[in-house]
Protein backbone atom coordinates (compact mmCIF):
# COMPACT_ATOMS: atom_id res chain seq x y z
CA UNK A 1 0.00 0.00 0.00
CA UNK A 2 1.30 3.39 -1.18
CA UNK A 3 0.38 5.70 1.55
CA UNK A 4 0.24 9.41 -0.57
CA UNK A 5 1.01 11.75 2.60
CA UNK A 6 4.27 9.74 3.87
CA UNK A 7 6.98 11.35 2.16
CA UNK A 8 8.79 9.53 -0.04
CA UNK A 9 13.40 9.50 0.82
CA UNK A 10 15.17 9.75 -1.51
CA UNK A 11 19.28 8.91 -1.89
CA UNK A 12 21.34 10.78 -4.03
CA UNK A 13 24.47 9.23 -5.91
CA UNK A 14 26.89 10.48 -8.29
CA UNK A 15 30.07 11.28 -7.79
CA UNK A 16 30.75 15.36 -8.99
CA UNK A 17 30.04 17.38 -5.31
CA UNK A 18 28.24 19.66 -7.65
CA UNK A 19 25.79 17.50 -9.22
CA UNK A 20 24.46 16.23 -5.88
CA UNK A 21 23.83 19.65 -4.39
CA UNK A 22 22.15 20.53 -7.96
CA UNK A 23 20.05 17.30 -7.76
CA UNK A 24 19.11 18.56 -4.34
CA UNK A 25 18.16 21.97 -5.57
CA UNK A 26 16.38 20.56 -8.34
CA UNK A 27 14.13 18.24 -6.04
CA UNK A 28 13.84 20.58 -3.58
CA UNK A 29 12.07 22.92 -6.03
CA UNK A 30 9.81 20.60 -6.73
CA UNK A 31 7.82 20.61 -3.38
CA UNK A 32 5.62 17.92 -2.61
CA UNK A 33 6.85 14.94 -0.50
CA UNK A 34 10.15 14.73 -1.81
CA UNK A 35 12.64 14.45 0.73
CA UNK A 36 16.49 14.23 -0.11
CA UNK A 37 17.96 12.01 2.97
CA UNK A 38 21.39 11.80 1.99
CA UNK A 39 23.96 11.80 -0.59
CA UNK A 40 27.16 9.58 -1.41
CA UNK A 41 29.75 9.70 -3.96
CA UNK A 42 30.31 6.07 -4.60
CA UNK A 43 28.83 2.91 -5.18
CA UNK A 44 30.32 1.46 -2.06
CA UNK A 45 29.39 4.58 0.08
CA UNK A 46 25.29 4.32 -0.91
CA UNK A 47 25.24 0.58 -0.47
CA UNK A 48 26.44 1.69 2.81
CA UNK A 49 23.70 4.26 3.13
CA UNK A 50 21.00 2.20 1.63
CA UNK A 51 22.07 -0.58 4.49
CA UNK A 52 21.42 1.73 7.28
CA UNK A 53 19.16 4.36 6.05
CA UNK A 54 16.33 2.00 3.34
CA UNK A 55 15.67 4.89 1.28
CA UNK A 56 12.53 4.51 -0.92
CA UNK A 57 14.21 5.74 -3.68
CA UNK A 58 18.04 6.01 -5.12
CA UNK A 59 18.25 8.56 -7.64
CA UNK A 60 21.95 7.64 -9.39
CA UNK A 61 24.24 8.20 -11.63
CA UNK A 62 25.70 4.79 -13.01
CA UNK A 63 29.53 6.18 -14.15
CA UNK A 64 31.22 5.96 -11.20
CA UNK A 65 34.58 6.09 -10.07
CA UNK A 66 35.67 2.81 -7.64
CA UNK A 67 33.02 0.56 -8.00
CA UNK A 68 30.63 -0.19 -10.87
CA UNK A 69 27.81 1.73 -10.99
CA UNK A 70 25.02 -1.59 -12.00
CA UNK A 71 27.54 -3.67 -9.38
CA UNK A 72 26.12 -1.38 -7.03
CA UNK A 73 22.75 -1.30 -7.57
CA UNK A 74 22.79 -5.42 -7.69
CA UNK A 75 24.57 -5.61 -4.66
CA UNK A 76 21.58 -2.58 -3.33
CA UNK A 77 18.65 -4.46 -4.38
CA UNK A 78 19.88 -7.56 -3.16
CA UNK A 79 20.09 -6.36 0.58
CA UNK A 80 16.66 -4.60 0.58
CA UNK A 81 14.08 -5.17 -2.85
CA UNK A 82 11.90 -2.95 -1.60
CA UNK A 83 14.06 -0.01 -2.57
CA UNK A 84 13.88 1.35 -5.98
CA UNK A 85 16.58 2.76 -8.35
CA UNK A 86 16.47 5.29 -11.03
CA UNK A 87 18.97 5.83 -13.07
CA UNK A 88 20.28 9.16 -14.53
CA UNK A 89 22.71 9.63 -17.37
CA UNK A 90 23.98 12.01 -20.12
CA UNK A 91 23.42 8.75 -22.58
CA UNK A 92 22.13 5.87 -22.47
CA UNK A 93 23.95 2.59 -25.12
CA UNK A 94 21.92 -0.06 -25.60
CA UNK A 95 24.51 -2.26 -23.02
CA UNK A 96 23.91 -0.22 -20.77
CA UNK A 97 20.32 -0.36 -20.68
CA UNK A 98 20.80 -4.20 -20.75
CA UNK A 99 22.65 -4.55 -17.77
CA UNK A 100 21.13 -1.92 -15.87
CA UNK A 101 17.32 -3.37 -16.99
CA UNK A 102 19.04 -7.20 -15.98
CA UNK A 103 19.97 -5.39 -12.60
CA UNK A 104 16.16 -4.25 -11.57
CA UNK A 105 16.41 -0.61 -12.01
CA UNK A 106 13.04 0.72 -11.97
CA UNK A 107 13.49 4.02 -14.09
CA UNK A 108 15.38 5.72 -16.72
CA UNK A 109 16.37 9.79 -16.68
CA UNK A 110 17.93 11.19 -19.19
CA UNK A 111 19.99 14.08 -18.42
CA UNK A 112 18.88 16.38 -21.58
CA UNK A 113 15.68 15.62 -20.41
CA UNK A 114 13.72 18.48 -18.70
CA UNK A 115 14.42 18.37 -14.93
CA UNK A 116 11.22 19.59 -13.80
CA UNK A 117 9.98 15.97 -14.86
CA UNK A 118 12.35 14.63 -12.18
CA UNK A 119 9.93 14.73 -9.27
CA UNK A 120 7.28 12.81 -11.53
CA UNK A 121 9.87 9.91 -12.30
CA UNK A 122 10.98 10.09 -8.62
CA UNK A 123 7.42 9.32 -8.00
CA UNK A 124 6.32 7.14 -10.31
CA UNK A 125 9.11 4.52 -9.41
CA UNK A 126 8.39 5.22 -5.81
CA UNK A 127 4.37 3.61 -6.79
CA UNK A 128 6.10 0.69 -8.11
CA UNK A 129 5.62 2.26 -12.10
CA UNK A 130 8.56 2.54 -14.47
CA UNK A 131 9.80 5.50 -15.92
CA UNK A 132 11.92 6.61 -18.69
CA UNK A 133 12.57 9.99 -19.91
CA UNK A 134 10.65 10.36 -23.46
CA UNK A 135 14.15 10.66 -25.68
CA UNK A 136 14.77 7.36 -24.75
CA UNK A 137 11.43 5.46 -24.75
CA UNK A 138 11.75 3.30 -27.67
CA UNK A 139 14.77 2.06 -26.86
CA UNK A 140 14.18 1.45 -23.33
CA UNK A 141 10.90 -0.64 -24.43
CA UNK A 142 12.79 -2.09 -27.30
CA UNK A 143 15.65 -3.42 -24.70
CA UNK A 144 13.24 -4.27 -22.12
CA UNK A 145 11.52 -6.70 -24.51
CA UNK A 146 14.53 -8.44 -25.57
CA UNK A 147 15.09 -8.84 -21.86
CA UNK A 148 12.03 -9.81 -20.36
CA UNK A 149 11.22 -12.14 -23.28
CA UNK A 150 11.81 -15.94 -22.94
CA UNK A 151 11.82 -16.47 -26.68
CA UNK A 152 14.37 -13.77 -28.04
CA UNK A 153 14.52 -15.63 -31.04
CA UNK A 154 10.80 -14.54 -32.07
CA UNK A 155 11.38 -10.86 -31.60
CA UNK A 156 13.20 -9.09 -34.39
CA UNK A 157 16.68 -7.33 -33.14
CA UNK A 158 16.53 -3.62 -33.49
CA UNK A 159 19.56 -4.10 -35.91
CA UNK A 160 20.73 -7.42 -38.06
CA UNK A 161 23.94 -7.81 -38.55
CA UNK A 162 23.47 -6.28 -42.39
CA UNK A 163 21.88 -3.16 -40.60
CA UNK A 164 25.06 -2.99 -38.58
CA UNK A 165 27.83 -3.34 -41.90
CA UNK A 166 25.71 -1.42 -43.25
CA UNK A 167 26.10 1.64 -40.59
CA UNK A 168 29.65 1.17 -40.67
CA UNK A 169 30.09 1.52 -43.98
CA UNK A 170 28.47 4.64 -43.86
CA UNK A 171 30.23 5.76 -41.11
CA UNK A 172 33.79 5.00 -42.74
CA UNK A 173 32.64 7.47 -44.78
CA UNK A 174 31.80 5.61 -48.30
CA UNK A 175 29.49 7.07 -50.74
CA UNK A 176 25.92 4.88 -51.55
CA UNK A 177 27.44 4.17 -55.05
CA UNK A 178 30.32 2.50 -52.66
CA UNK A 179 28.06 0.82 -50.52
CA UNK A 180 25.74 -0.11 -53.18
CA UNK A 181 28.89 -2.33 -54.92
CA UNK A 182 29.74 -4.06 -51.85
CA UNK A 183 26.16 -4.92 -51.14
CA UNK A 184 25.58 -6.08 -54.88
CA UNK A 185 22.54 -4.01 -55.02
CA UNK A 186 21.26 -0.63 -56.85
CA UNK A 187 22.05 2.62 -55.41
CA UNK A 188 18.42 3.03 -54.85
CA UNK A 189 17.70 -0.01 -52.51
CA UNK A 190 20.84 1.07 -50.67
CA UNK A 191 19.90 4.78 -50.12
CA UNK A 192 16.22 3.74 -49.37
CA UNK A 193 17.67 1.06 -46.90
CA UNK A 194 19.91 3.62 -45.14
CA UNK A 195 16.74 5.73 -44.59
CA UNK A 196 14.91 3.00 -42.99
CA UNK A 197 17.56 2.27 -40.86
CA UNK A 198 18.20 6.06 -39.85
CA UNK A 199 14.83 6.42 -39.28
CA UNK A 200 14.45 2.84 -36.91
CA UNK A 201 17.27 4.13 -34.95
CA UNK A 202 16.18 7.78 -34.29
CA UNK A 203 18.76 9.74 -36.70
CA UNK A 204 18.08 12.33 -39.15
CA UNK A 205 21.40 12.76 -40.30
CA UNK A 206 24.71 11.23 -40.90
CA UNK A 207 27.06 12.91 -37.84
CA UNK A 208 24.46 11.58 -35.66
CA UNK A 209 24.32 7.98 -37.18
CA UNK A 210 28.15 7.89 -36.85
CA UNK A 211 27.84 9.20 -33.27
CA UNK A 212 25.25 6.53 -32.73
CA UNK A 213 27.83 3.86 -34.45
CA UNK A 214 30.63 5.13 -32.32
CA UNK A 215 28.51 4.35 -29.22
CA UNK A 216 27.00 1.16 -30.07
CA UNK A 217 30.96 0.45 -31.08
CA UNK A 218 29.78 -0.28 -34.55
CA UNK A 219 32.43 2.18 -35.53
CA UNK A 220 35.83 3.31 -34.56
CA UNK A 221 36.75 6.97 -34.35
CA UNK A 222 40.38 6.26 -35.72
CA UNK B 1 32.26 44.84 -4.08
CA UNK B 2 30.82 41.48 -4.68
CA UNK B 3 32.52 39.55 -7.16
CA UNK B 4 30.36 39.16 -10.26
CA UNK B 5 30.37 35.22 -12.04
CA UNK B 6 28.31 34.24 -15.51
CA UNK B 7 27.98 30.75 -15.77
CA UNK B 8 28.03 28.66 -18.95
CA UNK B 9 27.20 25.04 -19.07
CA UNK B 10 25.03 22.95 -21.34
CA UNK B 11 23.80 21.21 -17.89
CA UNK B 12 21.68 22.92 -15.65
CA UNK B 13 22.13 20.39 -12.85
CA UNK B 14 25.44 21.54 -12.95
CA UNK B 15 24.29 25.15 -12.60
CA UNK B 16 21.93 24.70 -10.04
CA UNK B 17 25.09 22.88 -8.23
CA UNK B 18 27.48 25.75 -8.75
CA UNK B 19 24.36 28.12 -7.56
CA UNK B 20 24.08 26.44 -4.31
CA UNK B 21 28.03 26.40 -4.10
CA UNK B 22 27.88 30.33 -4.58
CA UNK B 23 24.76 31.18 -2.92
CA UNK B 24 26.66 30.20 0.38
CA UNK B 25 29.47 33.27 -0.03
CA UNK B 26 28.27 36.69 0.12
CA UNK B 27 31.29 37.83 -2.08
CA UNK B 28 30.38 36.08 -5.02
CA UNK B 29 26.96 37.11 -7.06
CA UNK B 30 25.84 34.68 -9.77
CA UNK B 31 24.51 37.11 -12.14
CA UNK B 32 23.73 35.32 -15.24
CA UNK B 33 23.58 31.45 -16.65
CA UNK B 34 23.66 30.17 -20.31
CA UNK B 35 23.20 26.80 -21.78
CA UNK B 36 26.08 27.05 -24.49
CA UNK B 37 28.74 29.52 -25.62
CA UNK B 38 27.10 31.13 -28.23
CA UNK B 39 24.35 32.28 -25.53
CA UNK B 40 26.87 32.82 -23.19
CA UNK B 41 28.33 35.63 -25.10
CA UNK B 42 25.38 37.49 -25.23
CA UNK B 43 25.48 36.95 -21.40
CA UNK B 44 28.83 38.19 -21.01
CA UNK B 45 28.31 40.66 -22.95
CA UNK B 46 25.44 41.81 -20.76
CA UNK B 47 26.39 41.54 -17.68
CA UNK B 48 30.28 42.05 -17.72
CA UNK B 49 31.27 39.96 -14.96
CA UNK B 50 34.21 39.67 -13.52
CA UNK B 51 34.79 36.00 -13.80
CA UNK B 52 33.09 33.71 -16.85
CA UNK B 53 32.57 30.25 -15.70
CA UNK B 54 33.22 28.36 -18.90
CA UNK B 55 32.49 24.35 -19.58
CA UNK B 56 34.31 23.05 -22.57
CA UNK B 57 32.06 20.45 -24.37
CA UNK B 58 28.93 22.29 -24.66
CA UNK B 59 26.68 21.92 -27.98
CA UNK B 60 26.68 24.38 -31.00
CA UNK B 61 29.35 26.22 -29.55
CA UNK B 62 32.23 24.40 -27.31
CA UNK B 63 34.26 26.65 -24.56
CA UNK B 64 37.08 26.48 -26.31
CA UNK B 65 35.74 28.31 -29.56
CA UNK B 66 33.71 30.45 -27.12
CA UNK B 67 36.88 31.42 -24.90
CA UNK B 68 38.57 32.73 -27.93
CA UNK B 69 35.89 34.51 -29.60
CA UNK B 70 35.63 36.71 -25.51
CA UNK B 71 39.26 37.37 -25.59
CA UNK B 72 39.26 38.38 -29.18
CA UNK B 73 36.60 41.27 -28.37
CA UNK B 74 38.13 41.51 -24.69
CA UNK B 75 41.54 40.54 -23.73
CA UNK B 76 40.53 41.28 -20.34
CA UNK B 77 38.14 38.71 -19.44
CA UNK B 78 38.68 36.44 -16.74
CA UNK B 79 37.62 32.62 -18.03
CA UNK B 80 38.06 30.22 -15.26
CA UNK B 81 37.57 26.71 -17.28
CA UNK B 82 35.04 24.35 -15.71
CA UNK B 83 35.06 21.21 -17.57
CA UNK B 84 34.82 17.12 -16.37
CA UNK B 85 37.68 16.75 -18.90
CA UNK B 86 41.48 17.62 -18.45
CA UNK B 87 43.03 15.89 -22.00
CA UNK B 88 46.12 17.84 -22.64
CA UNK B 89 44.82 19.19 -26.09
CA UNK B 90 41.96 21.11 -23.95
CA UNK B 91 44.37 22.53 -21.13
CA UNK B 92 47.19 23.84 -23.87
CA UNK B 93 44.60 25.08 -26.14
CA UNK B 94 42.58 27.18 -23.57
CA UNK B 95 45.68 28.51 -21.85
CA UNK B 96 46.81 29.82 -25.32
CA UNK B 97 43.88 31.58 -25.85
CA UNK B 98 44.39 33.14 -22.61
CA UNK B 99 42.01 31.62 -20.03
CA UNK B 100 43.16 32.38 -16.21
CA UNK B 101 42.41 28.90 -14.86
CA UNK B 102 41.24 25.81 -15.50
CA UNK B 103 39.80 23.28 -12.58
CA UNK B 104 37.60 19.69 -12.79
CA UNK B 105 33.85 19.48 -11.87
CA UNK B 106 35.04 16.77 -9.39
CA UNK B 107 36.19 19.79 -7.57
CA UNK B 108 34.91 20.10 -3.92
CA UNK B 109 32.65 23.81 -4.02
CA UNK B 110 35.76 25.41 -2.11
CA UNK B 111 38.39 25.01 -4.53
CA UNK B 112 35.52 26.78 -7.15
CA UNK B 113 35.34 29.28 -4.55
CA UNK B 114 39.39 29.77 -3.99
CA UNK B 115 39.59 29.61 -8.02
CA UNK B 116 37.16 31.97 -8.32
CA UNK B 117 38.44 34.19 -6.20
CA UNK B 118 42.15 33.93 -7.63
CA UNK B 119 41.07 34.60 -11.10
CA UNK B 120 39.07 37.58 -10.14
CA UNK B 121 41.97 39.20 -8.06
CA UNK B 122 44.51 38.71 -11.26
CA UNK B 123 46.09 35.63 -10.74
CA UNK B 124 45.76 31.99 -12.92
CA UNK B 125 44.59 29.22 -10.69
CA UNK B 126 44.28 25.46 -12.27
CA UNK B 127 43.75 22.32 -9.48
CA UNK B 128 46.25 19.81 -9.12
CA UNK B 129 45.06 17.07 -11.58
CA UNK B 130 45.83 20.21 -14.39
CA UNK B 131 49.14 20.59 -12.91
CA UNK B 132 50.00 17.34 -13.13
CA UNK B 133 48.76 17.81 -17.18
CA UNK B 134 50.98 20.75 -17.55
CA UNK B 135 54.12 19.35 -15.53
CA UNK B 136 53.98 16.46 -18.01
CA UNK B 137 53.77 18.34 -21.12
CA UNK B 138 56.31 20.63 -19.77
CA UNK B 139 58.66 17.73 -18.36
CA UNK B 140 58.55 15.99 -21.70
CA UNK B 141 60.15 18.35 -23.67
CA UNK B 142 56.92 19.63 -25.10
CA UNK B 143 57.21 22.71 -23.46
CA UNK B 144 53.44 23.54 -24.42
CA UNK B 145 54.18 23.17 -28.10
CA UNK B 146 51.36 21.57 -29.58
CA UNK B 147 53.25 21.47 -33.23
CA UNK B 148 50.90 22.40 -35.88
CA UNK B 149 47.80 19.98 -36.65
CA UNK B 150 45.43 19.79 -39.30
CA UNK B 151 43.35 21.94 -37.22
CA UNK B 152 45.38 24.44 -36.99
CA UNK B 153 44.64 25.35 -40.97
CA UNK B 154 41.13 26.28 -40.18
CA UNK B 155 40.01 29.67 -38.93
CA UNK B 156 37.90 30.63 -36.15
CA UNK B 157 34.81 30.68 -38.52
CA UNK B 158 35.55 27.41 -39.88
CA UNK B 159 35.58 25.70 -36.64
CA UNK B 160 32.82 27.04 -35.57
CA UNK B 161 31.28 25.76 -38.85
CA UNK B 162 33.12 22.13 -38.31
CA UNK B 163 31.26 21.42 -34.60
CA UNK B 164 27.33 22.69 -36.05
CA UNK B 165 27.77 20.42 -39.71
CA UNK B 166 28.96 17.30 -36.60
CA UNK B 167 26.46 18.15 -34.98
CA UNK B 168 23.98 17.30 -37.75
CA UNK B 169 22.18 20.80 -38.26
CA UNK B 170 21.28 21.51 -41.81
CA UNK B 171 22.55 23.65 -43.93
CA UNK B 172 19.76 26.23 -43.70
CA UNK B 173 19.98 26.71 -39.85
CA UNK B 174 23.74 26.82 -39.73
CA UNK B 175 23.27 29.75 -42.26
CA UNK B 176 20.40 31.15 -39.30
CA UNK B 177 22.34 30.59 -36.60
CA UNK B 178 25.90 32.20 -37.84
CA UNK B 179 23.50 34.81 -39.73
CA UNK B 180 25.31 34.33 -43.50
CA UNK B 181 24.09 32.69 -47.02
CA UNK B 182 23.14 29.27 -47.67
CA UNK B 183 25.90 29.93 -50.31
CA UNK B 184 28.88 30.95 -47.71
CA UNK B 185 28.21 28.12 -45.19
CA UNK B 186 28.38 25.43 -48.65
CA UNK B 187 31.99 27.82 -49.49
CA UNK B 188 33.11 27.16 -46.51
CA UNK B 189 32.04 23.80 -45.82
CA UNK B 190 34.47 23.21 -49.21
CA UNK B 191 37.13 24.84 -47.71
CA UNK B 192 37.25 22.65 -44.54
CA UNK B 193 37.25 19.52 -46.18
CA UNK B 194 39.80 20.64 -48.69
CA UNK B 195 41.77 21.75 -45.93
CA UNK B 196 41.36 18.47 -44.06
CA UNK B 197 41.26 16.24 -47.07
CA UNK B 198 38.02 15.18 -46.11
CA UNK B 199 35.37 13.77 -48.42
CA UNK B 200 32.05 12.61 -46.77
CA UNK B 201 30.24 14.15 -43.68
CA UNK B 202 31.01 10.90 -41.97
CA UNK B 203 34.65 11.36 -41.87
CA UNK B 204 34.56 15.07 -41.09
CA UNK B 205 31.90 14.19 -37.92
CA UNK B 206 34.78 11.41 -36.42
CA UNK B 207 37.93 14.53 -37.11
CA UNK B 208 35.68 16.40 -35.06
CA UNK B 209 34.89 14.44 -32.01
CA UNK B 210 38.82 13.31 -32.11
CA UNK B 211 39.79 16.79 -31.91
CA UNK B 212 36.85 17.33 -29.20
CA UNK B 213 35.32 20.21 -31.00
CA UNK B 214 32.24 17.91 -30.53
CA UNK B 215 31.03 15.30 -28.22
CA UNK B 216 29.43 11.85 -28.70
CA UNK B 217 26.63 13.05 -26.50
CA UNK B 218 25.20 15.36 -28.65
Amino acid sequence: MVDDSKQIRVLIVDDHEMIRGGLRTIIKRQGGNITVVEEAESGERAIELCKCLAPDVVVMDIKLPGMDGIDAIKTILALNNRIKVLVISANFANHVVDRALDAGVSGFFCKGSGWRELGTAIEAVYRDQSYCSESIADLIKERAGQIAGDSDADKPALLSARDCDMIRLVSEGLSINEIAKVFGRSPKTIDNKRREIMARIGVSSIPELVKYALREGISDLY
Amino acid sequence: MSIRVVAIDDHSVFREGLRLVLDQYEDIELVGEAGNGREGIEVVAREKPDVVIMDVNMPGLNGIEASRKLLSADSDVKILILSAYSNRRFVTELFRAGVRGYILKESAGEEVIRAIIAVAGGDSYICPKIANVIIKDYAEGGGIDLGKTAIDSLTIKERELLQLLAEGISTKEVAVLLSVSIKTVDARRRSIMTKLGISSMAKLTKFAIREGITSLEF
